[in-house]
This record gives C-alpha cells, sequence and structure tokens, in this order.
C-alpha cells in the first residue's frame, strides 16, 4: 500500500506524551471530557485536558462571568470544579473507556498543594501527563502568581516533578515581560513539556452602567483575536527551550493549528472553538489530516518548526524590543 | 440529546415593536431535530454565512415552539425574539434560505410538580413570555387552562403575546406606562391576582416566570409571600450552552444557612425552583 492511500501519519510525539494526532482540547472548555461525549468521539482526538482540578472542590467567581469582546471572549469563572477526589471516582472511570490521552490540569495555591494534587494522580490509572496552571489570571492566590516569576516556576515544577512519575506540562502565561526566561526556568527546573499561552488579561466596560462587566473586574482574554500574539510566542519560546511545546489560542480550524505546528509547537490545543461550536476539536483534526493530503505531507510531525527555516526573526527581542537577558 | 446541527431560515417576520419569529428547518438530507421540552433551549448563530469570528459566541435563545406530540423528531422549530443587542440585531437581518448553527435542545425546561387540579400561572416579562408560551400550548393540548399574566413597557410590546392570543392561550396584560391593561409591573399584577384568589391560591395554582431578573425576583416574593411554589426560567450570557465554559452559573442555597453554591444556568437550569435561587 503507497503511503498516499494510507493516509498521511498524524500521530506525534511530544517527548514522553505520544498522541495519535496532535489535537487536544484545553483545560476549562471540554469539562472533564465526558462533557464532550454527546458532541464528539473522544477516541477521535489526540488528548484532552480536563478543566484544573484542586485538592478541595471549588465554588468559582460571583457571576457575571464572561464577556463577549471582538473574536474573543474574556471569562473569570475562578477554577470552579469538584475537586480531585471527585474526579477520580466520578469521571476517570468513563474517561478510561475511550481511546484518548487524558491530562489532568491541576492547580494549587501553594508549591504543597501543586505537589499533594500531583501525587494524588500519580497513583491513578489512565492519567497520561499533568498541566501544571500557573497561568490563571482569575485567582487570588496561586496561578499567575507563580506563572510570572522565574523562581517560583522552577520550584513549583521541581515541586510536582518530584512528586510524580507522569510527564509533567508546564502551562505558560503571556502575561509577562518575556515568556522565554519563563519557559527557560520551567524547562531547567525539569518540566517535560510547556503548554502556551494561557488567556491574556483583560477587561471590557459596560458603558451603560460605568462598571466592568465581569463581577470580578478583569478576566482572561481567549479567540481567535488573541492567535495572532499566541503564535509569536509559540515561535519564540521555541527558538528559547529544547523541550517540546503544546500550542494554544483561538484554534478554530485546521489551519489555525498548522500555524502553531509550523511556528514549532508539537501538538495544539483546542479551547474556546469548543463553546463555539461543541465538535471543533474532531472537525479540527480532519481539516490537518486534509491539508497533509492536499499538500503531499507524509507525516504532520515534518511540519513542526517548519516556519522557522524561513529566515532570522528576531525571537530574542521583547514585547518592547528591548533585547531580553539571555536565560 | 442535543444535536448541532446547520438549519435553513424558512421566515424570519417582523411582529412590530422589534419582534421577530424565525422559522428554522432541517435541510432536506439532514437528520431531524430531537424532541424538546417547554422550557428548553437552542444555541443559535446569527445568520451570517458559516462561522464568524464577530460575534463569536453563538445566543441562546428559549425554543418557542411547543414540543412536538408524543416526542417525536421534528423537521423545523420556531424561535420568537426580540432586539435588545447586537447579536438579536444581526439575526434580524438574516434573510430566508441562509443556513445558522443551531445546538438544540438544551437545558432541563419546565417540569413543575402538580397537585391534582392545579393550573399553570405564567407570568411573563416582555419577551420572557417566549419560553413560557409552548408551555401554555402543551397544557391547552393536555385539556388544561393555563394563564399568562404579561407584563412589558407599553402598549407597543403587545406584539410579544400576539402569537400566545393566537394559539388561544388567556393573557392579562400589565404595562409600566399604564397604555395598555393595568398600570404596574408583572410582579404587581401576580401580587393583585393572588390576593384576590385568597387563601386557595396555594393549591389552586403552580407559577412559572420568565423575564428580567429583577422581574423573576419580585415573582419569586409574591409567590413566596402568598405560598404559591413558583419556578423559574434564567437567563444568562452563554458561551457555550452546554456546560463547558462554567460562564453562565446563579447563587442557589439548598435551604436556610446552607453555603452558596453556584449552579449553570444552561445544564442545571434554567429552570430552577424559585426558593432556592440565591436572588
Amino acid at each position: 500500500m503507497s503511503a498516499a492511500a494510507a493516509g498521511p501519519v498524524l500521530a506525534v510525539s511530544a517527548g514522553p506524551l505520544a498522541l495519535k494526532n496532535p489535537v487536544m482540547t484545553a483545560s476549562g472548555t471540554c469539562g472533564y471530557g465526558v462533557d464532550l461525549l454527546p458532541h464528539l468521539e473522544l477516541s477521535a482526538l489526540g488528548g484532552i485536558v480536563c478543566k484544573s482540578l484542586s485538592l478541595k472542590p471549588r465554588e468559582g467567581s460571583a457571576p457575571c462571568r464572561i464577556a463577549e469582546t471582538p473574536a474573543g471572549m474574556l471569562n473569570a469563572i475562578g477554577l470552579q470544579n469538584i475537586g480531585v477526589e471527585a474526579f477520580l471516582r466520578d469521571k476517570l472511570p468513563e474517561l478510561r473507556r475511550h481511546d484518548v490521552a487524558v491530562v489532568a490540569n491541576i492547580f494549587g495555591e501553594t508549591v504543597q498543594e501543586f505537589a499533594q494534587l500531583a501525587r494524588a494522580l500519580d497513583g491513578a490509572d489512565g492519567i497520561a501527563a499533568v498541566e501544571l496552571n500557573i497561568s490563571c489570571p482569575n485567582t487570588a492566590k496561586g496561578g499567575i502568581e507563580f506563572g510570572v516569576d522565574p523562581e517560583a516556576t522552577a520550584r513549583v515544577t521541581e515541586a510536582v516533578k518530584a512528586a510524580t512519575r507522569r510527564p509533567v506540562i508546564v502551562k505558560l502565561s503571556p502575561n509577562v515581560t518575556d515568556i522565554t526566561l519563563i519557559a527557560r526556568a520551567a524547562a531547567a527546573a525539569g518540566a517535560d513539556i510547556l503548554s502556551l499561552v494561557n488567556t491574556f488579561v483583560g477587561m471590557a466596560v459596560d458603558v451603560q452602567r460605568g462598571r466592568p462587566i465581569l463581577a470580578s473586574g478583569a478576566g482572561g482574554l481567549s479567540g481567535p483575536a488573541i492567535r495572532p500574539l499566541a503564535v509569536l510566542l509559540t515561535y519564540r519560546v521555541a527558538r528559547a527551550v529544547s523541550i517540546p511545546l503544546i500550542g494554544l489560542g483561538g484554534i478554530r480550524s485546521g489551519a489555525d493549528a498548522l500555524e502553531f505546528i509550523m511556528a514549532g509547537a508539537s501538538a495544539v490545543q483546542v479551547g474556546t472553538a469548543t463553546f463555539t461550536e461543541p465538535g471543533a476539536a474532531a472537525r479540527i483534526v480532519r481539516e490537518m489530516e486534509e491539508h497533509c493530503r492536499r499538500h503531499g505531507v507524509a507525516s504532520i510531525a515534518s511540519l513542526i518548526g517548519a516556519a522557522h527555516q524561513h529566515g532570522a526573526f528576531p525571537p530574542e527581542a521583547g514585547p518592547a524590543g528591548t533585547a531580553a537577558a539571555a536565560g | 440529546m442535543p444535536l448541532d446541527t446547520a438549519l435553513r431560515i424558512e421566515e424570519n417576520r417582523h411582529l412590530g415593536a422589534a419582534h421577530f419569529l424565525l422559522t428554522l428547518s432541517a435541510p432536506p438530507g439532514s437528520p431531524p431535530l430531537p424532541s424538546w421540552k417547554a422550557g428548553q433551549f437552542a444555541m443559535i448563530g446569527l445568520g451570517l454565512p458559516g462561522p464568524t469570528n464577530d460575534p463569536l459566541l453563538r445566543r441562546p435563545f428559549s425554543i418557542f415552539e411547543p414540543p412536538p406530540q408524543r416526542q417525536a423528531p421534528a423537521s423545523s422549530l420556531r424561535i420568537f425574539y426580540k432586539v435588545l443587542g447586537r447579536g438579536t440585531a444581526l439575526l434580524a437581518r438574516a434573510r430566508p434560505g441562509t443556513t445558522v448553527p443551531c445546538l438544540a435542545p438544551l437545558g432541563n425546561g419546565f417540569d413543575p410538580p402538580r397537585a391534582a387540579g392545579s393550573r399553570l400561572l405564567l407570568v411573563a416579562g416582555g419577551i420572557g413570555a417566549a419560553s413560557l408560551h409552548p408551555l401554555a400550548v402543551q397544557e391547552l393540548r393536555e385539556g388544561r387552562s393555563p394563564l399568562m399574566l404579561y407584563g412589558c413597557r407599553t402598549a407597543a410590546d403587545l406584539a410579544g403575546i400576539a402569537p400566545s392570543r393566537e394559539a388561544g392561550i388567556e393573557v392579562r396584560v400589565a404595562t409600566d406606562d399604564g397604555t395598555a391593561g393595568a398600570s404596574g409591573r408583572a410582579g404587581d399584577l401576580l401580587d393583585r391576582f393572588l390576593r384576590d384568589e385568597g387563601p386557595q391560591a396555594s393549591r389552586r395554582w403552580i407559577i412559572c416566570a420568565c423575564g428580567p431578573h429583577a422581574m423573576m425576583r419580585h415573582a419569586a416574593q409574591v409567590a413566596a409571600r402568598h405560598g404559591v411554589p413558583c419556578h423559574v426560567s434564567l437567563e444568562s450570557p452563554m458561551a457555550c450552552g452546554f456546560g463547558v465554559c462554567v460562564g453562565c452559573v446563579v447563587g442557589v442555597r439548598d435551604g436556610a444557612g446552607e453555603p452558596l453554591r453556584y449552579r449553570r444556568i444552561c445544564v442545571e437550569g434554567p429552570v430552577f425552583d424559585a426558593a432556592v435561587v440565591a436572588w
């Protein structure tokens, strides 16, 4: 059988994490994975990343929690979740029945909590990797506190690495002056994979009432509006570290996903698109496969980092055009 | 189980005062629509062909069409909406023949526990009547006689009740400015009605309410004062409509002194017992 007849190979490896295709659903956009079952076959996806889990259940922020913005949306959910115990007891057994890599996203207010969560998940069957949410903009403690500080990023990464045998993904915040500093710190501390980016902090004001639309004031911006920003950050981090990346930010189509792959990501996560179309992630897999077919690409892995072959863009320049300190 | 499908706009008829009746149908060869319950809703794209980046999100609309008899699959449904913002303004411009994405049916719908012989008292604020209409039609079909109390700003807004009156539903009206019906709010109308009913009211009536938040809070207070059970269909901005964004929550308390919990309006609602809502 010829390669063309067999179809392009979609499988990728993000370091120790093997995926049958590069498309995952992003944390906070697919519930605990099982919530998507009425809308798509989980086995059509490379992976799913469950909603951030904390040690104890969290009720989250007061409403109003979301606001639509041009080509995007703000959210301030505040990590409402059922807690790690209920996840292991009530959700994971169902997830295990599906041929899909399950990534548990975890959130702690302290380094110790992150480590405890990682330990709690380590003994469970059916967890392919752990993703650290050190970039949530919607909590008073933890979250982004870690994600904006290279030393704190390193501390939490090391603690989690010591607490689990699973691959560790560190999810980066874009709300920093130089994301490559944080990326290098996480990599040096033993992160297996980096995922980027979480939402950009933003605000929308209700001009009738003269106050922010979100009850929390600020929230995280996601959707197509942030895609070019996220693609650039992926491109930059790809030049700064040698561990694999998972790219995300406003992906709505196979072509959008390929932008991240070509910028240097080994896999992608689909987030807000699932809100507007429950089966979006599965459609994006089909569109990526179709792209490969049309362009005679035998393996999608061959496209990873393709955009780096075309000229030197100054990846070391910070957002303000200043030279960043070498990590 | 909800189905995400592209529906064709058959008609998008202006009924006056910015009220539109939208008829959507499954194109030939596409799967039929799963049956729905009164009070369930649909997430609908805004009438531009294909997915749009701006506006990005679909909008929740209650399904105006009464549930198909014997839960049969349907080939079309209607949405009754009022132009209130940018999304509905775009939808109002959508032409017949356009296809729009539609995810439906969603939410729990109305299922008020019925005491024998009790009647439904439907309290509607403005376009909230759209979610109560199918419940009223279902009652009529089953040989009962629901009564709707409709509150709106001014006489022109009676456009919002025209289809229900045409369907044979008895409607009493209150307007904020007194230009039609009684003067005052829907909650005032409800209060007077229950007072006239006297102590029998709590056995005779079950209230289902839908409208602006302040109106439903008012209706819930009045209902509680008269000891009449009350169910409310809540509204909220929604990103997904099927539970995964957790953006549309309402605070509830399962009893006095119980902790506040957030429930998703799109999955655990939109219909809640008014007594558990932390107004």
